[in-house]
Protein backbone atom coordinates (compact mmCIF):
# COMPACT_ATOMS: atom_id res chain seq x y z
CA UNK A 1 0.00 0.00 0.00
CA UNK A 2 1.72 3.42 -0.91
CA UNK A 3 2.07 6.28 1.65
CA UNK A 4 0.07 9.38 0.77
CA UNK A 5 2.43 12.07 0.03
CA UNK A 6 0.43 14.86 2.11
CA UNK A 7 -2.60 14.72 3.64
CA UNK A 8 -4.64 18.13 4.91
CA UNK A 9 -7.83 17.37 6.79
CA UNK A 10 -10.22 20.24 8.16
CA UNK A 11 -7.45 22.74 8.03
CA UNK A 12 -8.36 26.24 9.19
CA UNK A 13 -6.15 29.06 9.39
CA UNK A 14 -6.78 32.71 10.87
CA UNK A 15 -4.73 36.07 10.94
CA UNK A 16 -6.04 37.26 14.13
CA UNK A 17 -9.49 38.16 13.39
CA UNK A 18 -8.99 37.00 9.09
CA UNK A 19 -10.30 33.55 8.23
CA UNK A 20 -7.56 32.95 5.73
CA UNK A 21 -8.49 29.30 5.07
CA UNK A 22 -11.56 27.79 6.24
CA UNK A 23 -12.16 23.84 6.49
CA UNK A 24 -9.07 22.34 4.06
CA UNK A 25 -9.63 18.86 3.26
CA UNK A 26 -7.33 17.38 0.41
CA UNK A 27 -4.45 14.73 -0.53
CA UNK A 28 -1.79 14.14 -2.65
CA UNK A 29 -0.85 10.84 -3.46
CA UNK A 30 2.59 9.48 -4.86
CA UNK A 31 3.08 10.57 -8.45
CA UNK A 32 0.33 13.20 -8.30
CA UNK A 33 1.02 16.77 -10.05
CA UNK A 34 -1.36 19.08 -8.17
CA UNK A 35 -2.00 22.67 -9.74
CA UNK A 36 -2.94 24.62 -6.72
CA UNK A 37 -5.06 27.62 -8.08
CA UNK A 38 -7.12 30.75 -7.00
CA UNK A 39 -7.30 34.73 -6.94
CA UNK A 40 -4.65 36.45 -5.09
CA UNK A 41 -5.22 36.50 -1.57
CA UNK A 42 -6.85 33.30 -2.27
CA UNK A 43 -4.69 31.35 0.63
CA UNK A 44 -2.25 29.22 -1.48
CA UNK A 45 0.81 30.38 -0.25
CA UNK A 46 -0.51 30.38 3.20
CA UNK A 47 -1.44 26.80 2.93
CA UNK A 48 1.66 25.39 1.44
CA UNK A 49 3.63 27.76 4.31
CA UNK A 50 1.43 25.91 6.81
CA UNK A 51 2.08 22.42 5.38
CA UNK A 52 5.62 23.17 5.57
CA UNK A 53 5.99 24.36 9.01
CA UNK A 54 6.71 28.25 8.51
CA UNK A 55 3.48 29.37 10.14
CA UNK A 56 4.43 27.85 13.52
CA UNK A 57 1.43 26.51 15.32
CA UNK A 58 -0.41 25.55 12.19
CA UNK A 59 0.32 22.36 11.10
CA UNK A 60 -2.50 20.61 12.99
CA UNK A 61 -4.47 18.19 10.74
CA UNK A 62 -1.07 18.15 8.50
CA UNK A 63 0.84 15.39 7.49
CA UNK A 64 3.76 14.75 5.29
CA UNK A 65 4.55 11.27 4.37
CA UNK A 66 2.42 9.87 7.03
CA UNK A 67 4.36 11.97 10.23
CA UNK A 68 2.02 14.45 11.38
CA UNK A 69 4.12 18.11 9.89
CA UNK A 70 4.81 19.20 13.13
CA UNK A 71 7.33 15.94 13.92
CA UNK A 72 8.32 15.82 10.16
CA UNK A 73 12.11 15.70 9.64
CA UNK A 74 12.94 14.27 6.20
CA UNK A 75 13.52 17.24 4.40
CA UNK A 76 15.49 15.57 2.12
CA UNK A 77 12.58 13.69 0.41
CA UNK A 78 11.08 17.37 -0.08
CA UNK A 79 12.15 20.41 -2.97
CA UNK A 80 10.88 23.91 -2.16
CA UNK A 81 10.71 27.14 -4.08
CA UNK A 82 9.01 29.81 -2.17
CA UNK A 83 6.94 32.84 -3.99
CA UNK A 84 9.24 35.64 -2.22
CA UNK A 85 12.28 34.38 -3.47
CA UNK A 86 12.58 37.16 -5.14
CA UNK A 87 12.91 39.66 -2.38
CA UNK A 88 16.54 38.49 -1.69
CA UNK A 89 19.71 40.78 -1.06
CA UNK A 90 20.63 41.54 -4.68
CA UNK A 91 23.90 42.22 -3.45
CA UNK A 92 24.51 38.79 -1.28
CA UNK A 93 28.05 37.69 -2.32
CA UNK A 94 27.49 33.82 -3.47
CA UNK A 95 27.82 31.98 -6.55
CA UNK A 96 25.14 29.81 -8.58
CA UNK A 97 26.73 26.92 -7.65
CA UNK A 98 26.95 27.91 -3.92
CA UNK A 99 23.06 28.75 -3.92
CA UNK A 100 22.58 25.65 -5.29
CA UNK A 101 24.42 23.54 -3.56
CA UNK A 102 21.97 24.85 -0.14
CA UNK A 103 19.33 22.80 -1.62
CA UNK A 104 21.88 19.72 -0.40
CA UNK A 105 21.79 20.91 3.40
CA UNK A 106 19.25 18.50 3.89
CA UNK A 107 21.49 15.33 2.66
CA UNK A 108 24.75 16.84 3.94
CA UNK A 109 25.62 16.27 7.76
CA UNK A 110 27.84 16.79 8.85
CA UNK A 111 28.04 20.50 7.79
CA UNK A 112 32.16 21.41 8.18
CA UNK A 113 32.95 23.69 5.64
CA UNK A 114 35.18 21.51 3.60
CA UNK A 115 35.45 21.13 -0.02
CA UNK A 116 31.99 19.66 -1.86
CA UNK A 117 32.19 16.34 -2.47
CA UNK A 118 32.52 14.66 -6.03
CA UNK A 119 28.73 13.72 -5.73
CA UNK A 120 27.86 17.02 -4.78
CA UNK A 121 29.56 18.49 -7.57
CA UNK A 122 28.01 15.68 -9.63
CA UNK A 123 24.72 16.71 -8.08
CA UNK A 124 24.66 20.46 -8.36
CA UNK A 125 26.40 20.38 -12.28
CA UNK A 126 23.12 18.23 -13.16
CA UNK A 127 20.90 20.03 -11.62
CA UNK A 128 22.26 23.38 -13.57
CA UNK A 129 21.97 21.54 -16.30
CA UNK A 130 18.58 20.05 -16.17
CA UNK A 131 17.76 24.46 -16.26
CA UNK A 132 20.28 24.49 -18.90
CA UNK A 133 22.64 27.41 -16.42
CA UNK A 134 26.03 25.47 -15.84
CA UNK A 135 27.86 28.11 -18.01
CA UNK A 136 26.56 30.31 -15.21
CA UNK A 137 27.80 28.21 -12.11
CA UNK A 138 30.24 30.94 -10.86
CA UNK A 139 28.62 33.76 -11.30
CA UNK A 140 27.33 35.91 -8.51
CA UNK A 141 24.17 35.66 -7.61
CA UNK A 142 23.03 39.39 -7.91
CA UNK A 143 24.29 39.73 -11.98
CA UNK A 144 21.80 37.52 -13.17
CA UNK A 145 18.63 38.48 -14.55
CA UNK A 146 15.51 37.66 -12.92
CA UNK A 147 14.60 34.88 -15.10
CA UNK A 148 18.72 33.14 -14.84
CA UNK A 149 17.95 33.84 -10.57
CA UNK A 150 14.19 31.88 -10.97
CA UNK A 151 16.04 29.29 -12.78
CA UNK A 152 18.72 28.79 -10.02
CA UNK A 153 16.44 28.73 -7.34
CA UNK A 154 14.50 25.95 -9.08
CA UNK A 155 17.58 23.95 -9.50
CA UNK A 156 18.23 24.32 -5.47
CA UNK A 157 14.90 23.23 -5.00
CA UNK A 158 15.58 20.12 -7.32
CA UNK A 159 18.77 19.31 -6.51
CA UNK A 160 18.14 17.01 -4.03
CA UNK A 161 16.20 14.71 -6.25
CA UNK A 162 13.43 15.24 -4.19
CA UNK A 163 10.34 13.10 -3.86
CA UNK A 164 8.23 15.86 -3.07
CA UNK A 165 8.06 19.44 -5.19
CA UNK A 166 6.57 22.63 -3.89
CA UNK A 167 6.54 25.14 -6.47
CA UNK A 168 5.21 28.60 -5.70
CA UNK A 169 4.69 30.80 -8.90
CA UNK A 170 7.97 29.60 -10.35
CA UNK A 171 7.40 30.64 -13.99
CA UNK A 172 6.67 34.74 -12.83
CA UNK A 173 9.72 35.67 -14.23
CA UNK A 174 10.57 33.08 -17.33
CA UNK A 175 10.22 33.87 -20.67
CA UNK A 176 7.64 32.07 -22.66
CA UNK A 177 10.12 29.76 -24.50
CA UNK A 178 12.31 28.92 -21.15
CA UNK A 179 8.41 28.63 -19.13
CA UNK A 180 7.33 25.81 -21.63
CA UNK A 181 10.72 24.06 -21.20
CA UNK A 182 10.24 23.92 -17.57
CA UNK A 183 6.72 23.03 -17.51
CA UNK A 184 7.77 19.81 -19.51
CA UNK A 185 11.12 19.60 -17.00
CA UNK A 186 8.36 19.04 -14.31
CA UNK A 187 6.42 16.47 -16.41
CA UNK A 188 9.33 14.62 -17.65
CA UNK A 189 10.32 14.40 -13.49
CA UNK A 190 6.45 13.67 -12.79
CA UNK A 191 6.22 10.71 -15.34
CA UNK A 192 9.62 9.01 -14.94
CA UNK A 193 10.72 9.54 -11.37
CA UNK A 194 7.11 9.68 -10.02
CA UNK A 195 7.78 13.11 -8.44
CA UNK A 196 4.79 14.51 -7.09
CA UNK A 197 4.49 18.15 -7.55
CA UNK A 198 2.10 21.19 -5.90
CA UNK A 199 2.59 23.83 -8.01
CA UNK A 200 1.03 27.02 -7.45
CA UNK A 201 0.71 29.23 -10.68
CA UNK A 202 -1.84 31.68 -12.51
CA UNK A 203 -0.94 30.16 -15.48
CA UNK A 204 -4.02 28.00 -15.91
CA UNK A 205 -3.71 27.12 -19.37
CA UNK A 206 -0.15 24.95 -18.69
CA UNK A 207 -2.06 23.78 -15.14
CA UNK A 208 -4.82 22.19 -17.45
CA UNK A 209 -2.01 21.36 -20.19
CA UNK A 210 0.16 19.21 -17.80
CA UNK A 211 -1.09 18.94 -13.87
CA UNK A 212 -2.95 15.58 -13.18
CA UNK A 213 -5.36 17.11 -10.39
CA UNK A 214 -6.26 20.92 -9.94
CA UNK A 215 -6.46 22.08 -6.71
CA UNK A 216 -8.92 25.73 -6.98
CA UNK A 217 -8.61 27.28 -3.46
CA UNK A 218 -10.36 30.70 -2.50
CA UNK A 219 -10.07 30.76 1.45
CA UNK A 220 -11.56 27.28 1.17
CA UNK A 221 -11.40 24.44 -1.40
CA UNK A 222 -13.60 25.39 -4.39
CA UNK A 223 -12.91 22.14 -6.64
CA UNK A 224 -10.12 19.15 -5.95
CA UNK A 225 -10.15 16.19 -8.45
CA UNK A 226 -9.68 15.55 -11.78
CA UNK A 227 -9.86 17.19 -15.36
CA UNK A 228 -12.54 15.29 -16.30
CA UNK A 229 -14.48 16.09 -13.24
CA UNK A 230 -13.60 19.82 -13.35
CA UNK A 231 -14.68 19.76 -17.09
CA UNK A 232 -17.78 18.29 -16.48
CA UNK A 233 -18.97 20.68 -13.56
CA UNK A 234 -21.90 22.43 -14.50
CA UNK A 235 -20.94 23.85 -10.99
CA UNK A 236 -17.22 24.90 -11.93
CA UNK A 237 -18.46 26.52 -15.31
CA UNK A 238 -21.43 28.57 -13.31
CA UNK A 239 -18.24 29.66 -10.26
CA UNK A 240 -15.63 30.40 -13.28
CA UNK A 241 -17.66 30.95 -15.86
CA UNK A 242 -17.53 29.46 -19.10
CA UNK A 243 -14.61 31.04 -20.71
CA UNK A 244 -12.33 29.87 -17.74
CA UNK A 245 -13.19 26.67 -17.54
CA UNK A 246 -12.61 26.51 -21.35
CA UNK A 247 -9.00 27.83 -21.52
CA UNK A 248 -8.33 24.61 -19.03
CA UNK A 249 -10.14 22.38 -20.45
CA UNK A 250 -9.20 22.92 -23.62
CA UNK A 251 -5.74 23.08 -22.87
CA UNK A 252 -5.72 19.51 -20.96
CA UNK A 253 -7.81 18.26 -23.90
CA UNK A 254 -4.66 18.92 -25.85
CA UNK A 255 -1.85 16.54 -23.81
CA UNK A 256 -4.92 14.11 -22.81
CA UNK A 257 -4.13 11.35 -25.33
CA UNK A 258 -0.42 11.46 -23.87
CA UNK A 259 -1.77 11.60 -20.27
CA UNK A 260 -4.61 9.50 -20.66
CA UNK A 261 -8.08 9.61 -18.71
CA UNK A 262 -8.16 11.04 -15.35
CA UNK B 1 63.54 51.44 15.92
CA UNK B 2 63.13 48.54 13.59
CA UNK B 3 60.45 46.33 13.00
CA UNK B 4 62.10 43.48 14.30
CA UNK B 5 62.88 45.34 17.17
CA UNK B 6 59.07 45.92 17.91
CA UNK B 7 58.44 42.31 17.71
CA UNK B 8 60.96 41.78 20.98
CA UNK B 9 58.80 43.58 23.35
CA UNK B 10 56.55 41.00 24.93
CA UNK B 11 53.82 43.33 25.44
CA UNK B 12 53.77 43.69 21.09
CA UNK B 13 53.92 40.12 20.44
CA UNK B 14 50.95 39.78 23.09
CA UNK B 15 48.84 42.59 21.50
CA UNK B 16 49.45 41.23 18.26
CA UNK B 17 48.72 37.87 18.75
CA UNK B 18 45.45 38.21 20.86
CA UNK B 19 44.09 41.05 18.25
CA UNK B 20 44.93 39.09 15.13
CA UNK B 21 43.04 36.44 16.70
CA UNK B 22 40.19 38.83 18.26
CA UNK B 23 39.98 40.64 15.14
CA UNK B 24 39.22 37.36 12.90
CA UNK B 25 36.50 36.33 15.22
CA UNK B 26 35.08 39.72 14.77
CA UNK B 27 35.20 39.76 11.39
CA UNK B 28 34.26 36.41 10.12
CA UNK B 29 30.91 36.99 12.30
CA UNK B 30 30.34 40.25 10.92
CA UNK B 31 29.99 39.18 7.33
CA UNK B 32 26.89 37.05 8.89
CA UNK B 33 25.70 39.59 10.63
CA UNK B 34 25.99 43.00 7.93
CA UNK B 35 24.24 40.32 5.74
CA UNK B 36 21.16 39.55 8.11
CA UNK B 37 20.96 43.22 8.61
CA UNK B 38 22.10 42.70 12.30
CA UNK B 39 25.41 45.13 11.66
CA UNK B 40 24.57 47.58 14.92
CA UNK B 41 24.29 44.51 17.65
CA UNK B 42 27.86 45.26 18.31
CA UNK B 43 26.93 48.50 19.29
CA UNK B 44 24.60 47.56 21.11
CA UNK B 45 26.31 44.17 23.02
CA UNK B 46 29.21 46.80 23.79
CA UNK B 47 26.84 49.29 25.63
CA UNK B 48 26.10 46.74 27.66
CA UNK B 49 29.50 45.73 28.09
CA UNK B 50 30.17 49.15 29.42
CA UNK B 51 27.51 48.62 32.20
CA UNK B 52 28.99 44.98 32.50
CA UNK B 53 32.24 45.95 33.12
CA UNK B 54 31.33 49.32 35.86
CA UNK B 55 29.31 46.29 37.72
CA UNK B 56 32.95 44.68 37.96
CA UNK B 57 34.85 47.18 39.11
CA UNK B 58 31.68 47.52 41.90
CA UNK B 59 32.08 43.81 42.94
CA UNK B 60 35.62 44.28 42.51
CA UNK B 61 35.69 40.71 40.60
CA UNK B 62 37.61 39.65 37.47
CA UNK B 63 36.10 41.61 34.54
CA UNK B 64 35.75 38.71 31.99
CA UNK B 65 34.03 37.04 34.75
CA UNK B 66 31.43 39.41 34.99
CA UNK B 67 30.91 40.71 31.13
CA UNK B 68 30.76 37.38 29.51
CA UNK B 69 27.71 35.90 31.46
CA UNK B 70 25.91 39.81 31.07
CA UNK B 71 26.53 40.06 27.36
CA UNK B 72 25.32 36.84 26.53
CA UNK B 73 22.48 37.51 28.53
CA UNK B 74 21.88 40.59 26.98
CA UNK B 75 22.45 38.75 23.20
CA UNK B 76 20.12 36.10 23.90
CA UNK B 77 17.58 39.19 25.14
CA UNK B 78 17.64 40.75 21.46
CA UNK B 79 16.83 37.47 20.37
CA UNK B 80 14.09 36.96 22.53
CA UNK B 81 12.60 40.51 22.39
CA UNK B 82 12.59 40.42 18.78
CA UNK B 83 10.64 37.46 18.57
CA UNK B 84 7.92 37.54 21.65
CA UNK B 85 7.23 41.15 21.29
CA UNK B 86 7.45 41.47 16.73
CA UNK B 87 9.67 44.27 17.38
CA UNK B 88 12.41 44.89 14.75
CA UNK B 89 15.59 43.83 15.58
CA UNK B 90 17.38 47.36 15.78
CA UNK B 91 14.51 48.37 17.88
CA UNK B 92 15.14 45.38 20.19
CA UNK B 93 19.21 46.25 19.98
CA UNK B 94 18.17 49.85 20.86
CA UNK B 95 16.10 49.22 24.05
CA UNK B 96 19.02 46.45 25.45
CA UNK B 97 21.97 49.10 24.36
CA UNK B 98 20.30 52.28 26.50
CA UNK B 99 19.53 49.58 29.68
CA UNK B 100 23.32 48.99 29.59
CA UNK B 101 24.61 51.74 28.97
CA UNK B 102 21.83 53.92 31.70
CA UNK B 103 22.93 50.29 33.83
CA UNK B 104 26.42 51.49 33.74
CA UNK B 105 26.49 55.32 34.53
CA UNK B 106 24.12 54.44 37.24
CA UNK B 107 26.98 51.62 38.72
CA UNK B 108 29.62 53.96 37.60
CA UNK B 109 28.75 57.01 39.82
CA UNK B 110 27.87 54.34 42.60
CA UNK B 111 31.42 52.84 42.48
CA UNK B 112 32.97 56.47 42.92
CA UNK B 113 32.55 57.63 39.39
CA UNK B 114 34.54 57.00 35.89
CA UNK B 115 38.47 55.65 36.97
CA UNK B 116 41.20 55.07 34.62
CA UNK B 117 40.17 51.42 34.39
CA UNK B 118 36.65 52.06 33.22
CA UNK B 119 37.93 54.89 30.51
CA UNK B 120 40.74 52.12 29.05
CA UNK B 121 37.95 50.04 28.48
CA UNK B 122 36.00 52.52 26.56
CA UNK B 123 38.92 53.03 24.49
CA UNK B 124 41.08 50.12 24.62
CA UNK B 125 44.43 49.35 25.11
CA UNK B 126 45.29 46.33 23.61
CA UNK B 127 49.14 46.94 24.12
CA UNK B 128 48.63 46.42 28.00
CA UNK B 129 46.96 42.93 27.31
CA UNK B 130 48.43 40.32 30.13
CA UNK B 131 49.89 36.72 29.52
CA UNK B 132 46.80 35.07 30.63
CA UNK B 133 44.47 37.38 28.78
CA UNK B 134 46.44 36.12 25.78
CA UNK B 135 45.70 32.45 27.00
CA UNK B 136 41.63 32.95 27.51
CA UNK B 137 41.29 35.33 24.01
CA UNK B 138 42.83 32.30 22.00
CA UNK B 139 40.87 29.75 23.43
CA UNK B 140 37.50 32.12 23.24
CA UNK B 141 38.20 32.82 19.64
CA UNK B 142 38.99 29.46 19.29
CA UNK B 143 35.79 28.35 20.06
CA UNK B 144 34.03 30.93 17.99
CA UNK B 145 35.55 30.25 14.82
CA UNK B 146 35.68 26.52 15.20
CA UNK B 147 31.81 26.94 16.27
CA UNK B 148 31.43 28.86 12.66
CA UNK B 149 33.28 26.21 10.98
CA UNK B 150 30.87 23.48 12.40
CA UNK B 151 27.95 25.19 11.66
CA UNK B 152 28.96 26.93 8.29
CA UNK B 153 26.67 25.63 5.49
CA UNK B 154 23.52 26.27 8.27
CA UNK B 155 24.87 29.48 8.63
CA UNK B 156 25.24 30.88 5.27
CA UNK B 157 21.92 28.95 4.60
CA UNK B 158 19.82 31.45 7.11
CA UNK B 159 21.92 33.89 6.11
CA UNK B 160 20.47 33.79 2.61
CA UNK B 161 17.11 32.99 2.90
CA UNK B 162 15.64 32.01 6.32
CA UNK B 163 12.54 30.38 5.42
CA UNK B 164 14.05 27.75 2.62
CA UNK B 165 16.90 27.22 4.97
CA UNK B 166 14.08 25.88 7.34
CA UNK B 167 12.46 23.34 5.19
CA UNK B 168 16.11 22.18 4.32
CA UNK B 169 15.85 20.82 8.30
CA UNK B 170 18.26 23.72 9.32
CA UNK B 171 17.15 24.64 12.81
CA UNK B 172 17.26 28.54 12.33
CA UNK B 173 16.01 29.31 15.24
CA UNK B 174 19.14 27.79 17.38
CA UNK B 175 21.64 28.85 14.28
CA UNK B 176 20.67 32.03 15.00
CA UNK B 177 20.47 32.15 18.75
CA UNK B 178 24.23 30.86 18.49
CA UNK B 179 25.10 33.44 16.35
CA UNK B 180 23.91 36.03 18.47
CA UNK B 181 25.99 34.58 21.24
CA UNK B 182 29.03 34.36 19.83
CA UNK B 183 28.46 37.76 18.76
CA UNK B 184 28.25 38.52 22.94
CA UNK B 185 31.43 36.69 23.53
CA UNK B 186 33.47 38.09 20.73
CA UNK B 187 32.30 41.93 21.68
CA UNK B 188 33.25 41.26 24.96
CA UNK B 189 37.03 40.13 23.72
CA UNK B 190 36.93 42.94 21.86
CA UNK B 191 36.93 45.65 24.45
CA UNK B 192 40.58 45.29 24.98
CA UNK B 193 41.25 45.64 21.44
CA UNK B 194 39.49 49.19 20.03
CA UNK B 195 37.28 49.66 23.35
CA UNK B 196 33.68 49.83 23.71
CA UNK B 197 33.41 52.47 21.71
CA UNK B 198 34.63 51.14 18.80
CA UNK B 199 33.53 47.38 18.61
CA UNK B 200 31.11 47.70 15.81
CA UNK B 201 33.76 48.84 13.82
CA UNK B 202 35.74 45.66 14.10
CA UNK B 203 32.56 43.62 13.50
CA UNK B 204 31.21 45.85 10.16
CA UNK B 205 33.95 47.48 8.48
CA UNK B 206 35.80 44.75 7.72
CA UNK B 207 33.24 42.68 6.73
CA UNK B 208 32.00 45.75 4.19
CA UNK B 209 35.03 46.30 2.45
CA UNK B 210 35.07 42.04 1.72
CA UNK B 211 31.34 42.46 0.35
CA UNK B 212 33.12 45.09 -2.07
CA UNK B 213 35.26 42.80 -3.84
CA UNK B 214 34.08 39.35 -3.20
CA UNK B 215 33.18 36.99 -6.19
CA UNK B 216 31.51 34.06 -3.55
CA UNK B 217 30.16 33.28 -0.30
CA UNK B 218 33.49 31.37 0.78
CA UNK B 219 36.13 34.30 -0.42
CA UNK B 220 34.13 37.20 1.28
CA UNK B 221 34.16 34.96 4.32
CA UNK B 222 38.08 34.71 3.98
CA UNK B 223 39.05 38.09 2.84
CA UNK B 224 36.95 39.98 5.77
CA UNK B 225 38.80 37.56 7.81
CA UNK B 226 42.00 38.49 5.66
CA UNK B 227 41.29 42.69 6.42
CA UNK B 228 40.41 42.60 9.66
CA UNK B 229 43.85 40.85 10.65
CA UNK B 230 45.54 42.85 8.20
CA UNK B 231 43.88 46.10 10.23
CA UNK B 232 44.72 45.55 13.27
CA UNK B 233 48.53 44.16 13.01
CA UNK B 234 48.67 47.30 10.57
CA UNK B 235 46.78 49.45 13.47
CA UNK B 236 48.94 48.38 16.67
CA UNK B 237 52.12 48.72 14.61
CA UNK B 238 51.40 52.13 13.70
CA UNK B 239 50.21 53.18 16.96
CA UNK B 240 53.66 52.46 18.60
CA UNK B 241 55.62 54.53 15.87
CA UNK B 242 53.50 57.25 15.39
CA UNK B 243 52.57 57.49 19.21
CA UNK B 244 48.75 57.37 18.41
CA UNK B 245 45.94 55.34 20.62
CA UNK B 246 45.95 51.90 19.48
CA UNK B 247 42.00 51.32 19.22
CA UNK B 248 41.51 54.22 17.16
CA UNK B 249 44.00 53.84 14.71
CA UNK B 250 43.32 50.04 13.62
CA UNK B 251 39.39 51.54 13.11
CA UNK B 252 41.00 54.23 10.91
CA UNK B 253 43.23 51.56 8.92
CA UNK B 254 39.83 49.43 8.68
CA UNK B 255 38.50 52.43 6.94
CA UNK B 256 41.64 53.20 5.20
CA UNK B 257 40.96 49.42 3.51
CA UNK B 258 37.46 49.52 2.93
CA UNK B 259 37.77 53.01 1.07
CA UNK B 260 40.38 51.17 -1.24
CA UNK B 261 38.43 47.87 -1.60
CA UNK B 262 35.36 50.41 -2.26
CA UNK B 263 37.55 52.26 -4.70
CA UNK B 264 38.51 48.72 -6.51
CA UNK B 265 34.45 47.93 -7.19
CA UNK B 266 33.71 51.27 -8.92
CA UNK B 267 37.03 51.10 -11.12
CA UNK B 268 36.00 47.54 -11.67
CA UNK B 269 32.19 48.56 -12.39
CA UNK B 270 31.42 49.00 -15.75
CA UNK B 271 29.15 52.54 -15.86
Amino acid sequence: MHETVLSVRNFSFRYAASPVLTDITFDADPGDYVGLVGPNGSGKSTLIRAVLGLIPAAVQNIHLFGTPAAAFREWKKIGYLPQRIGQFNPQFPATVQEIVSLGLLSIIKPAFPKRRTAGEEEAVMLALDLLGISDLRRKMIGELSGGQQQRVFIARALVNSPEFLILDEPTAALDPDTRERFYELLDSLNRKQKTTIILITHDIGSIGRYASRLLYLDKRVVFYGGFDDFCRSADMASYFGDYSQHIICHRHDDKGGERGAL
Amino acid sequence: MELSDLLSYGFMQRALIAGSLIACACSVLGLFLVLRRLSLIGDGLSHVAFGSVALSMLLQAHTLLVTIPVVLLASAGIFRLTKKTHLYGDAAIGIISSCGIAGGVLIASMAGGFNIDLFSYLFGNILAVSGPEVVISCVLCGIVLGTVALFFRDLFAITFDEETARTAGVRTEAITTLLVLLTGLTVVLAMKVVGIMLISALLIVPAAASLQVARSFQSSILLSALFGVLSVITGIVLSFFLNLPAGATIVLVNLCVFALAATIRLLKSPS
